[in-house]
């Protein structure tokens, strides 16, 4: 078995990364003086993988929307008892989530360890699915699917989604509609589980009061050997321009909410963690708290303590999010705009661009007090292809012309897309 | 493990609660000062928090407060307002990066500390008063948060039965008060808030991880020399101890969700706190209690379904998102759980799932240094403050009589549903 150890001086951390004999990828970091432990146990597959193609078949499957989610619900069952019905014997508090491009389950436990992975990693390896229990799951996860129709914050993201992309599958809900989720079967469950929950298609990240030795000695036991399948994710068609430059809706709010997105098209698939960072940085610098525009912006009462930024990308999608709450919100977005043609043409101070630096340097030092957050941070790491420590390596040689040169290459006018969400009275 | 809280008093009103702990990579300050919640005040008080954290004598706007925090390294200090039973808590919080990560010589503790003293201490007063623009400023953005209130629904119809369940009493009172008080505050109300504030808020400072308590505790104690602080107490919480009869409110939203509110009284001991949060928990607490099995797993009626005690006010609520026709069916299957609980009629297996689950949690709780202040601004009322350790020692204790005891204290009093018109458009 091949462990390496790896250790930041800097951030006096040490990770172990282990690639287990039956293909999966495992870390393990134990965390001095900590009393409990996180672990998190993920597969490459999310909301967007709604077209694949196995590698020893010849054509790719399309499925329902929502299918991964619903996928996530249904492995908690087992035929006898359930997960949580196994954890309740140990004290850990489970969970799982799907994004667009992963599922995970994890754990956290300050007794028991070792009894809590063995659920883990059992329970994730051993699909039961029958007509009924897909049945009964439609009702839970209805409910799940109205609860956020009714979510403004949620819906005004997805809108400005749906507004940016025409076919991409990050248009659509995690969740899927009532509609999608009614197409699915048991069958169709065993399929994608099959095809997506490959050892080597997934990650176990364990971080707190533990040791490698400890993980391994549990992996060993329950890790079975996955078959030798690769999967390939169906390309989608997606144009250079968006689908729509305004989508509204209307919600029972008394404030509008709007989401401004800027699209990038990039023909590799993954936008690397050094360009995110970069991104991040420059959004910082564009309409973060100490940027003229938010000064602005706050003074003319445009905007309020809700506004903010994030840069958001994912296997075939990459876009710039502006938001937040405002009465006027078309007159937030050509702010924006404006700003940003005006920050190319001047270019970019060395004062704000260290300001902005320093903070994003605090902020992910401060990352790596919780444990939670650093098992999740392996589990993304892993998927892009870097490592946890990279993002305080990156951002420390980061320089202003980087930063411009992104700056440059980006926020193509013709490509925003405005999402708001109005009050329905 | 190192989780020890050691109290000290620096004045009169005013404690200090430093939980030490090199385990982290930051330090964690918080101010908390409570007032009692009133309707003439509770606005005024609100917007006074947030004002203070937005700027100083020093760095007198926004941009420049926000560009210091940003220098030492993005700390962040950030406002507050909740409800411990019947006051009204007002709350500053700082984290910032211990001083070893620092690329410079300085302290970055010491000045976030002096920051965050300086808001407090030091506001931007000219001609003695506050700026018009600035109070304007705060005006807006409380009147928009009030409103934006309506945005979450699952807590707005949880707001809605607390408000109406305790309309009689302190508790019913918004946190963040109305509207139409905050659009009549001045200036120089503001202002007078500010000195109330310095003399009669009852305050607890919590220091969590690396931070010097002893500096902390001495630079407090020189800012409030001539504070007149004998005023600085706070009335007790009235707890209505049994609901005489059950009140039904239903109001209508055009939304796809209804949501389920279930108000209920508890005749709360302080002594039995593990029990009662026991009987909650076993209740609907985690996926192991009677709501989650039951009410979502096996009736499909919900995707969430919960019950949480408030042992400061005395009540315990229940909140699910249901469809609007299935309202009488999900009330009565709650109800039916109940008496489950009441009538002694739960599993073994149950009791010991919620008492492990709960105990371990508690166990791993001084993990992060957000949960442990929070632990202990909660307890900021009490006289005496309990680690999670000894919680989960007291929870390991409970029996089943402890728990069918509690549950024979708790009565129900209001029950409130938001129905959803079904009228939201694409």
């Amino acid at each position: 078995m091949n462990i390496e150890k790896i250790t930041s001086e800097k951030l006096g951390e040490t990770y172990y990364s282990i690639k287990h004999p039956t293909g999966l990828q495992i870390y393990v970091m134990p965390k001095e003086n900590y009393s409990s432990a996180y672990a998190v146990f993920g597969t490459r597959y999310g909301s967007t993988d709604t077209g694949f193609k196995r590698s020893d078949e010849k054509d790719f499957v399309e499925i329902p929307e929502g299918t991964a989610h619903f996928l996530e619900h249904k492995l908690f069952e087992s035929e006898e008892l359930d997960a949580f019905a196994r954890y309740a014997k140990t004290g850990a508090s489970a969970n799982a989530y799907t994004s667009f491009d992963q599922t995970c389950y994890l754990f956290s436990c300050s007794g028991d360890f070792d009894a809590s992975l063995e659920i883990l990693l059992d329970f994730v390896q051993s699909p039961y699915f029958t007509k009924e229990t897909v049945d009964k799951e439609q009702g839970i996860i209805g409910q799940e699917i109205r609860m956020y129709q009714d979510e403004p914050s949620w819906q005004v993201e997805f809108n400005c989604l749906r507004a940016m992309y025409k076919n991409h599958p990050v248009r659509i809900d995690i969740a899927g509609t009532q509609e999608s989720i009614a197409q699915i079967d048991a069958d169709m469950l065993y399929r994608c589980y099959n095809t997506f929950y490959n050892l080597k298609n997934m990650v176990l990240a364990v971080v707190g009061n533990i040791t490698p030795e400890q993980v391994l000695k549990t992996a060993d036991k329950m890790l079975k050997k996955s078959e030798d399948v690769t999967v390939e994710k169906m390309p989608h068609d997606e144009p250079y321009e968006v689908a729509a430059d305004y989508i509204e809706q209307k919600l029972a709010v008394s404030v509008p909410l709007f989401m401004l997105g800027s699209k990038e098209n990039y023909p590799e698939m993954q936008r690397p963690l050094d360009h995110r960072l970069k991104m991040s940085v420059l959004l910082q610098i564009i309409a973060g708290k100490t940027s003229p525009l938010y000064k602005r912006l706050f003074d003319k009462g445009l905007i309020n303590s809700s506004f903010g930024t994030e840069y958001f990308a994912g296997y075939g999608y990459s876009a710039s999010l502006f938001s937040g709450e405002s009465a006027n919100p078309k007159e937030v977005a050509e702010e924006i705009k404006a700003e940003i043609a005006s920050l190319k043409e001047k270019g970019i101070s060395d004062e704000d661009f260290e300001t902005v630096r320093r903070k994003m340097y605090g902020r992910e030092i401060m990352g790596f007090n919780d444990i939670d957050e650093l098992a999740n941070g392996f589990v993304a790491a892993h998927f892009l292809g870097s490592s946890i420590f990279d993002t305080v390596r990156i951002l420390r040689d980061m320089k202003k012309e980087d930063v411009e040169k992104v700056l440059s290459e980006s926020f193509d006018p013709s490509l925003y897309s405005l999402s708001v969400i109005l009050p329905n009275n | 493990m190192e989780n020890i809280i050691s109290m000290r008093q620096i004045a009169p009103g005013v404690r200090l609660c430093a939980a030490p702990t090199q385990r982290f990579k930051t330090a964690k300050i918080s101010v908390n000062m409570a007032l009692p919640l009133k309707k003439e005040t509770a606005s005024v008080y609100a917007v006074l928090v947030y004002f203070l954290h937005r700027s100083c004598k020093k760095y007198p706007d926004m941009t420049k407060l926000s560009s210091r925090l940003a220098y030492l390294y993005g700390a962040t200090i950030s406002a507050s307002v909740t409800k411990i039973g019947e006051a009204q808590v007002l709350r500053l919080s700082l984290t910032a990066i211990d001083d070893r990560f620092s690329l410079t010589d300085e302290s970055i503790t010491e000045n976030c500390m002096d920051l965050l003293l300086d808001m407090i201490f030091e506001p931007n007063i000219v001609d003695g008063s506050f700026l018009p623009h600035d109070v304007g400023q705060e005006k807006r953005l409380m009147l928009e948060k009030i409103e934006s209130e309506l945005n979450d629904k699952r807590s707005y119809a949880k707001q809605r039965c607390e408000e109406i369940m305790c309309e009689n009493e302190a508790y019913g009172i918004n946190r963040l008060g109305t509207a139409e008080d905050v659009a009549s505050i001045t200036p120089d109300s503001l202002y007078e808030a500010w000195q109330n504030l310095l003399k009669k808020a009852v305050v607890q400072i919590n220091v969590v991880g690396t931070a010097d308590a002893d500096k902390i505790s001495a630079g407090i104690s020189r800012r409030l020399e001539g504070v007149d602080r004998s005023e600085a107490v706070l009335p007790p919480t009235q707890i209505v101890r049994s609901a005489e009869k059950v009140r039904e409110v239903t109001e209508q939203m055009p939304i796809n969700q209804g949501k389920l509110v279930m108000g209920m009284r508890v005749d709360y001991d302080p002594q039995k706190r593990a029990a009662f949060s026991i009987m909650c928990d076993v209740f609907g607490g985690g996926p192991y209690s009677r709501l989650f099995t039951n009410v979502r797993e096996k009736m499909s009626l919900c995707y969430y379904c919960s019950a949480r005690l408030n042992s400061d006010k005395g009540i315990l609520l229940i909140q699910s998102g249901i469809e609007t026709e299935n309202k009488d069916k999900a009330l009565s299957a709650i109800k039916e759980q109940f008496e489950i609980v009441k009538n002694n009629q739960f599993e073994d297996d149950e009791l010991e799932a919620s008492k492990k689950a709960c105990a371990d949690a508690l166990d791993g709780f001084g993990d992060t240094p957000e949960d442990y202040d929070y632990w202990c601004m909660n307890q900021m009322l009490r006289e005496k403050i309990l680690t999670p350790g000894d919680l989960a020692a007291q929870i390991r204790e409970v029996t089943r009589e402890d728990v069918v005891n509690c549950a024979n204290k708790v009565t129900l009093d209001t029950v409130y549903m938001l129905e959803g018109t079904g009228e939201a458009e694409e």
